[in-house]
């Protein structure tokens, strides 16, 4: 008896336990990320270009909707200004992120399973429209770039994105980090006086 | 008097409307909100024996000195955890590059003009177990000693954020990593080049 326990309890344990490779079974839904402004402060940026918001938006994918419709997102940058060239009329956004394929392939023809590279994915070149005479609002689609989860073969694998990296450059400027103006991240603003000064708010 | 009234009205509107280009972007950054996807089962460590359905990462719009007073800038969640058995907590950290700005009006910073990666946040997931899963959440919180009082009026930029998610207790253990931000795309059972629906 003591024995049939153990064994269904034993045979228990191996269906409830999940199958290490299973795979997340649901899309993620879609992704916001903030703007700010690229290392203007320690390294380099285009220092004549300014902006007061933005953020990336990825929509939520689902095969073989990267392969059919290769438009995945938005990218926003609102409120750009500049202190000596005139404002820009277009902008390019580059994201590159690295692209983890699974390993499970039900019918074995990706070339791609298992594969795990670092890689630009998607850019998007941002038409901006001039507000008022010192700034303007630039916005593209996020378009896939060719190459990237274009083989037939492998809308049955599942992929997996991470460090993800978003970036904004001048027109033409792709790579080049003097003209990069923009890239994922937070700002969180200063405020005077300091904390050590008796500012408002502080403990 | 007439005219002077009208240049001066002219000279005021001008100004305002004219700001000149302001050097530094003023405005926090809205909330960024990242997806949660099943760390490196595919090709790298990871903790096997733990799934997801989803989750989701939040870090709110920041400005000093709430970061250094409520210490809380996001929080980070997983739905439909599954694992034998069910955790009851599990640990997350939140860790990105830190700008420091190189302008600090008092002068008293001593990290004014640093670039360094750091642990931003850290937080604990309490879980709640719903039939055979659980959903587990909590608060991002900035530890205590990362900021300091003298800085709170420099602008500081985050860039390369990564959120991950560990059983409990083990941050940094590889093995013991469940999720870490991204984005998954699902696959179809059957592909494109075999007539999968749905394919061109």
């Amino acid at each position: 008896m003591a024995k049939l326990v153990g064994v269904a309890v034993a045979a228990l344990l191996l269906f409830a336990w999940p199958d290490p490779g299973a795979a997340q079974e649901k899309g993620t839904a879609s992704v916001r990320l903030a703007m700010a402004r690229a290392m203007c402060t320690t390294g380099p940026c285009a220092p004549a270009y300014n902006f007061r918001t933005g953020f990336v938006q990825f929509k939520k994918q689902k095969q073989p909707r990267p392969l059919t419709r290769r438009e995945v997102g938005v990218l926003r940058l609102d409120g750009v200004s500049s202190t000596g060239p005139p404002l820009p009329t277009v902008l390019d956004g580059v994201v590159s992120a690295r692209v983890n394929f699974a390993t499970t392939d039900p019918d074995a023809d990706c070339a791609d399973t298992g594969a795990d590279l670092t890689q630009v994915v998607a850019t998007s070149t941002m038409n901006c429209r001039t507000k008022g005479p010192t700034s303007s609002s630039c916005r593209g689609k996020l378009v896939l770039s060719p190459g990237v989860f274009s083989d037939p073969n492998c809308t049955d694998v599942q992929v997996f994105l991470s460090d993800i990296v978003v970036e904004i450059f001048e027109n033409g400027g792709v790579g080049d980090d003097t003209k990069k103006i923009a890239r994922n991240g937070a700002l969180v603003i200063g405020k005077t006086p300091d904390c050590n000064s008796g500012g408002s708010g502080c403990p | 008097m007439k005219n002077i009234l009208t240049v001066s009205l002219v000279a005021a509107l001008g100004f305002c409307i004219w700001a000149p280009s302001a050097t530094a972007q003023e405005v926090a950054t809205a909330k960024t909100r990242a997806r949660m996807i099943r760390a490196f089962c595919t090709t790298g460590p990871c903790n096997p024996g733990t799934n997801f359905d989803s989750g989701s990462a939040l870090v709110n719009r920041m400005r000093q000195p709430k970061p250094l007073t409520k210490r809380k800038i996001g929080r980070i969640r997983l739905h439909g955890v599954r694992s034998t058995p069910l955790p009851s907590a599990l640990s997350a950290v939140l860790t990105s590059r830190l700008v420091w700005d190189t302008i600090d009006p008092d002068g008293d910073c001593p990290v004014l003009g640093a670039d360094t990666s750091e642990t931003l946040a850290t937080g604990s997931l309490f879980c709640t177990q719903q039939g055979g899963h659980a959903t587990c959440g909590g608060d991002l919180l900035v530890p205590l000693g990362l900021l300091d009082p003298r800085c709170t009026d420099v602008r500081l930029t985050l860039h390369d954020m990564k959120f991950e998610v560990y059983q409990f207790n083990m941050v940094g253990n590889d093995a013991a990593r469940i999720a870490v931000d991204g984005v998954s795309i699902v696959p179809q059972d059957i592909d494109c080049s075999s007539g999968g629906s749905g394919c061109p």
